[in-house]
C-alpha cells in the first residue's frame, strides 16, 4: 500500500510540471499584457507603464518569470496577486477554506442522497417509485446549476426564508463565538451545498442502482438470503459494499471537480470560494494566481485519484486479497 | 479605449486638458435626490451596499478600481469635495479638510488654509501630509494613473502646519480641481513603506483615515465593512454607524436582497432589471447620469472611412433612437459629441444628426455604392459588454436596409484593443468613460494618433489641432467654452466617430435607505455620511 502512495506521488511530479508549464504558455500567448489591468483603460505613457511593469517584475522575459515563479513556489511564496493587491498565498488562504467546507458538505450530500435514493430504486426494480426516481434524477442531473441556485434562493431565502441568500457569514458575525461562527458557516453552506450536490446526487443515484441491481443478483447475495438475512441486511451490508466501487471512483473524481468547478454556485450565491479567484484570475490575465489554482487544482486531481484507489481497496476485499496474493 | 467597469484617467503631456465633471440628471442640473420625504434623520444602524465587485487595493493610488476608490474617498478626505453642478461652469467645491484657499496675485499660486482635523489614531492632519500625498502622487514609483492632474503644479509648500500652498507653473481654469484631486494620506503611516513597494504591499491591513468612515474588516470576496469615524470632522456625521458592502457577483441575487431589505442599496442595475424592480414594494429606482457616451470608430486611415461624406452617411443610417428604446430600454440618451450633454463646455444647440435612411443612400450612391456594389465592412467589439454586442448587430440590420453590409464581430478585450492600436480594423464599437481629465487632444489631435496618443481613428483636422490648442491656452473658462464649442462643432461635421448614447446609471434603494443623494455621478457614494436607516 504504501508503495502504490509513493509510486503515485513520484509519478505526480512531471504531471504538475507539465500541467504548470502549459498553463503558463497558455496565459503567456493570450493577447495583450498583464499591465493593461493595472494601467486602466486610457492611455499611458511608455514611461508610466514600464514603470508599473517594472514594479512587479513584468519586464522580465517570460522564461525568467516562470522560473522565479516556481524557484519562490518551491520555497512557498507564490508571488504577488496583481489583481487583488495582496500576496497569492493569502488569496489562496481565504477562498480555500470556504471552497473545501462547501465541496465536502456537497460531497457529503452527493454521497448520503445518492446512496440512499440508489437503495430506494431497487427496493422494486421497474416499479412506479424505481421509474419515478429514475425521472426525477434525470431532471436534476439536467437541470443547469445557476437556475437551480436561483430557484433555491427564491424558495428557501424569499418566499420561505430559512436560509440566508448569500455569503459565507451574517453580517456581524466577527463579533461571535467559534461555536456561533461555525454554527452560522454552515448554516450560509446549507442552500449553495444542496446545489452543488443535488445534481451529483442523481448521477450518483443512477451508478448506485446499477451496482446494487448487479450486486443482488450475485451468488454471494443469494447465500446469505438463503441463511435467513433480512432485506435491509442483505441490502446495506452485502450489496452495498461490492456496489460501492464506481461510487466512490465517481467520488474521487467529483472533488477536483467541486473544487475548481463550483464557480457558477459561487457567483451565484457569492460564496467567497476558489472558483471566483481562478475565473477572475484566467480574467485579469493574473498569473501568479491562475498558477496557483491550477497547481491546487492538479494536486486535488492526483489526490483524489489516489484516495478514491485507496478507498476501493479498502471497500472490496477482492482488491485487498488480489494485491496481497500478488506480493 | 473603452468603458470597462475601472476608471478611464486619460492623460499625456498634451496641451488641451480640462476636468469633465458630469452634472446631475435631466441635463439640467440640479440633484436627483430620492423624493423620499421623512421625518427627521435618524442616527445608528448598519448600511449594507451589495456590490458585484470587490476592491481590488485598499490605496487610492494604487488602485485601478472605480468601487474601491469610491469608498476610498470615504476614508481619505480631501481637501475640498466637488459639488455637483456643472453643468453651466466647471463645478464648485466645498471645503473639507480644508477651511479656505485663495490665490496669489499673479495666480500661479493656491494657498489653502486647513482645518483643525485629526488621523483617526488621535494625530493631527497637517500641512505636512499634504505635501507628502502630492510626492506621492507625483511618484514615478508610485506609478499612479492620474499622475496628470498634478502636471502644472511645480511643488507643495509647507507655509506653517495649517497651511500650505501650491505653485503652478501657469494659470488655467480647473487649477483647484486639480489641486485637491485625491485623499490626503496620513504620513506618519504611509512613510514607513517606501514608494517603491506601494504596488506589491497590502493595505488591507492600514487602518486609518480622515473621513467619515473607516476601514474595520475586509472579507475578501465576501465582506467589506467600514465604521464609523468618531475622529471625523463634522461631529453629527455620518449618520450611520456602519456600512456594509455585500460581495455577490451575481446581480439577480442583489436584486432579490434588495426586495427583501437585506441590502439597502445597489448601483448599477441592469436597464432590463429596472422595470420589474419599479414595481417591488419599498424599492426605489434612481437614474443618474452615467459620465460616458459609446460610438463607432470609423478607420479613418483607410478607404472608404476617410471620406467625411462616407461618415455622415453611416451615420445617418443608424438609428441610435432605437438603439436606446431597445436595447438601453429608454435609459439612455443619443450623443451629439464628446462633450456630454450635461457638461458646462456642452453646447446645447448642437443637433445630432437625424436618423434618415434616404439620404444615407443617396450620398453612398453618390460614391458609387448602390446594391450592386454593397460597401461592406466588419463592425468589432469587446467580447462581454452584451449591450455593445447588441448594438453591433442592431446596426447590421439597420444599415442593410440602406444596402451596406456589416459583419459583426466580438473579440476579447485584449485583442480588440490591440487591433484597433493597430489599425486593423474597418468600425469599432466602444465608449469613454470620463472620471477625471477629459483630455480631447489625446483622442482627436492629430499627433495622438497610436502610439503617441488614443487617436485610433487617425482622424486629422487642421482646425481641430487649433482648437484643441486653445482649449489648452485658455486662461479662464469662458474662453475655453467657446472652443470647445467650434471644436464639437468641427467634430460633428467631420463625424469621425458615429456618437451612439450616453449612458445612465440606476441605483436602486431598499426600504430602510433614506437621504441619500446622487449629485456626483462620478461619485455616488459621495454624500454616504449624511445617508441614515430607518429603524
Amino acid at each position: 500500500m504504501l508503495g502504490l502512495i509513493a509510486r503515485r506521488l513520484l509519478s505526480a511530479v512531471p504531471l504538475v510540471a507539465g500541467v504548470l508549464t502549459l498553463t503558463f504558455l497558455l496565459v503567456e500567448a493570450a493577447p495583450g499584457r498583464p499591465a493593461d489591468l493595472l494601467l486602466g483603460d486610457g492611455p499611458v505613457t511608455p514611461e508610466l507603464r514600464a514603470r508599473v511593469e517594472a514594479a512587479y517584475g513584468l519586464d522580465q522575459p517570460a522564461y525568467a518569470r516562470y522560473a522565479s515563479w516556481i524557484g519562490n513556489a518551491l520555497r512557498g511564496d507564490l508571488g504577488w496577486s496583481l489583481s487583488r493587491g495582496r500576496k497569492v498565498t493569502s488569496v489562496l488562504a481565504d477562498a480555500l477554506p470556504h471552497t473545501i467546507g462547501l465541496a465536502l458538505a456537497a460531497l457529503s450530500i452527493q454521497l448520503l442522497l445518492g446512496i440512499l435514493l440508489g437503495a430506494l430504486h431497487v427496493l422494486r426494480p421497474g416499479g412506479a417509485l424505481d421509474h419515478g426516481l429514475g425521472l426525477v434524477g434525470l431532471l436534476l442531473a439536467s437541470v443547469p446549476t445557476f437556475w437551480l441556485g436561483l430557484m433555491a434562493i427564491l424558495l428557501f431565502a424569499v418566499a420561505v426564508p430559512i436560509f440566508p441568500p448569500s455569503s459565507a457569514h451574517s453580517i456581524g458575525a466577527n463579533a461571535w463565538s467559534f461555536p456561533a461562527r461555525a454554527i452560522d458557516v454552515l448554516w450560509h453552506a446549507a442552500l449553495p451545498s444542496l446545489v452543488l450536490g443535488l445534481g451529483a446526487a442523481a448521477i450518483v443515484a443512477r451508478f448506485v442502482r446499477a451496482g446494487l441491481m448487479a450486486a443482488l443478483g450475485e451468488g454471494f447475495v443469494r447465500a446469505a438470503r438463503a441463511r435467513g438475512a433480512s432485506q435491509a441486511r442483505l441490502l446495506w451490508v452485502h450489496a452495498l459494499p461490492a456496489a460501492a466501487g464506481p461510487v466512490i471512483t465517481l467520488a474521487g473524481l467529483q472533488l477536483p471537480v467541486l473544487v475548481s468547478g463550483a464557480v457558477v454556485v459561487e457567483v451565484v450565491f457569492g460564496w467567497p470560494g476558489m472558483g471566483r479567484v481562478t475565473y477572475d484570475a484566467v480574467m485579469a490575465q493574473d498569473l501568479p494566481v491562475v498558477l496557483a489554482a491550477v497547481l491546487l487544482a492538479t494536486i486535488l486531481v492526483i489526490a483524489g485519484n489516489l484516495l478514491a484507489d485507496l478507498g476501493l481497496a479498502f471497500v472490496d476485499p477482492r482488491l485487498r486479497l488480489g494485491r496481497t496474493a500478488s506480493r | 479605449m473603452s468603458e470597462n467597469g475601472s476608471t478611464i484617467r486619460l492623460r499625456l503631456a498634451a496641451v488641451a486638458v480640462f476636468v469633465l465633471f458630469a452634472c446631475a440628471c435631466g441635463g439640467g442640473g440640479g440633484s436627483v435626490a430620492p423624493p423620499r420625504a421623512d421625518a427627521a434623520p435618524q442616527r445608528g444602524g448598519t448600511l449594507v451596499i451589495g456590490s458585484t465587485v470587490d476592491a481590488d487595493a485598499w490605496n487610492e493610488y494604487v488602485s485601478q478600481q472605480t468601487f474601491a476608490q469610491n469608498l476610498l474617498r470615504r476614508v481619505y478626505a480631501r481637501l475640498a469635495q466637488e459639488q455637483g453642478d456643472a453643468s453651466e461652469h466647471p463645478p464648485d467645491f466645498e471645503p473639507l479638510l480644508a477651511a479656505s484657499w485663495s490665490f496669489s496675485d499673479d495666480g500661479l499660486t493656491l494657498t489653502f488654509k486647513l482645518r483643525d482635523a485629526t488621523w483617526s489614531d488621535g494625530t493631527p492632519l497637517t500641512a505636512g501630509d499634504v505635501r507628502y500625498t502630492f510626492a506621492a502622487q507625483t511618484s514615478p514609483a508610485v506609478g499612479w494613473t492620474g499622475a496628470s492632474f498634478k502636471e502644472h503644479i511645480k511643488d507643495v509648500q509647507v507655509v506653517d502646519p495649517r497651511t500650505v500652498a501650491f505653485r503652478f507653473d501657469r494659470a488655467y481654469p480647473e487649477m483647484l480641481a486639480d489641486a485637491v484631486e485625491g485623499g490626503i494620506l496620513p504620513e506618519h503611516v504611509f512613510s514607513k513603506v517606501p514608494f517603491a513597494a506601494w504596488r506589491t504591499h497590502d493595505w488591507s491591513q492600514v487602518r486609518i483615515g480622515s473621513g467619515p468612515f473607516l476601514l474595520e474588516s475586509w472579507r475578501p470576496g465576501e465582506e467589506i465593512v467600514l465604521v464609523r469615524n468618531a475622529r471625523y470632522l463634522e461631529p453629527e456625521r455620518p449618520l450611520v454607524d456602519k456600512v456594509v458592502v455585500r460581495i455577490v457577483p451575481d446581480i439577480g441575487n442583489l436584486e432579490t436582497q434588495l426586495a427583501v431589505g437585506a441590502i439597502d442599496y445597489v448601483e448599477g442595475v441592469p436597464p432590463q432589471d429596472a422595470k420589474r424592480l419599479t414595481g417591488t414594494p419599498g424599492v426605489e429606482l434612481v437614474v443618474f447620469d452615467n459620465p460616458m457616451f459609446d460610438y463607432v470608430g470609423w478607420n479613418g486611415a483607410k478607404k472608404p472611412f476617410d471620406d467625411p461624406e462616407v461618415r455622415r452617411a453611416l451615420t445617418l443610417g443608424i438609428d441610435r433612437r432605437a438603439i436606446v428604446e431597445d436595447l438601453l430600454y429608454g435609459y439612455g440618451k443619443i450623443s451629439t459629441g464628446p462633450l456630454l450633454s450635461t457638461w458646462w463646455a456642452a453646447d446645447p444647440t448642437l443637433v445630432a444628426f437625424p436618423y434618415d435612411p434616404d439620404e444615407a443612400r443617396r450620398i453612398l450612391a453618390t460614391k458609387g455604392y448602390d446594391t450592386h456594389h454593397p460597401l461592406a465592412f466588419e463592425l468589432t467589439t469587446n467580447v462581454g459588454n452584451r449591450v455593445r454586442e447588441a448594438v453591433t448587430l442592431k446596426i447590421q440590420e439597420q444599415l442593410s436596409r440602406i444596402g451596406v453590409k456589416v459583419a459583426p464581430r466580438s473579440f476579447e478585450m485584449k485583442a480588440f484593443r490591440e487591433r484597433n492600436v493597430a489599425g486593423n480594423y474597418d468600425a469599432y464599437v466602444a465608449g469613454w468613460r470620463f472620471n477625471g481629465k477629459l483630455d480631447l487632444a489625446s483622442i482627436f489631435g492629430s499627433k495622438a494618433v497610436p502610439p503617441a496618443g488614443s487617436n485610433v481613428v487617425a482622424y486629422r483636422s487642421a482646425e481641430a489641432d487649433r482648437l484643441l490648442a486653445a482649449i489648452g491656452a485658455a486662461a479662464d473658462w469662458t474662453q475655453a467654452k467657446d472652443a470647445y464649442a467650434k471644436l464639437a462643432q468641427r467634430i460633428h461635421e467631420d463625424q469621425p466617430y458615429t456618437f451612439l448614447y450616453e449612458g445612465k446609471r440606476i441605483a436602486a434603494f431598499g426600504p430602510r435607505l433614506r437621504g441619500l443623494r446622487i449629485d456626483v455621478p462620478s461619485d455616488p457614494l459621495a454624500r454616504l455620511e449624511s445617508c441614515w436607516i430607518a429603524h
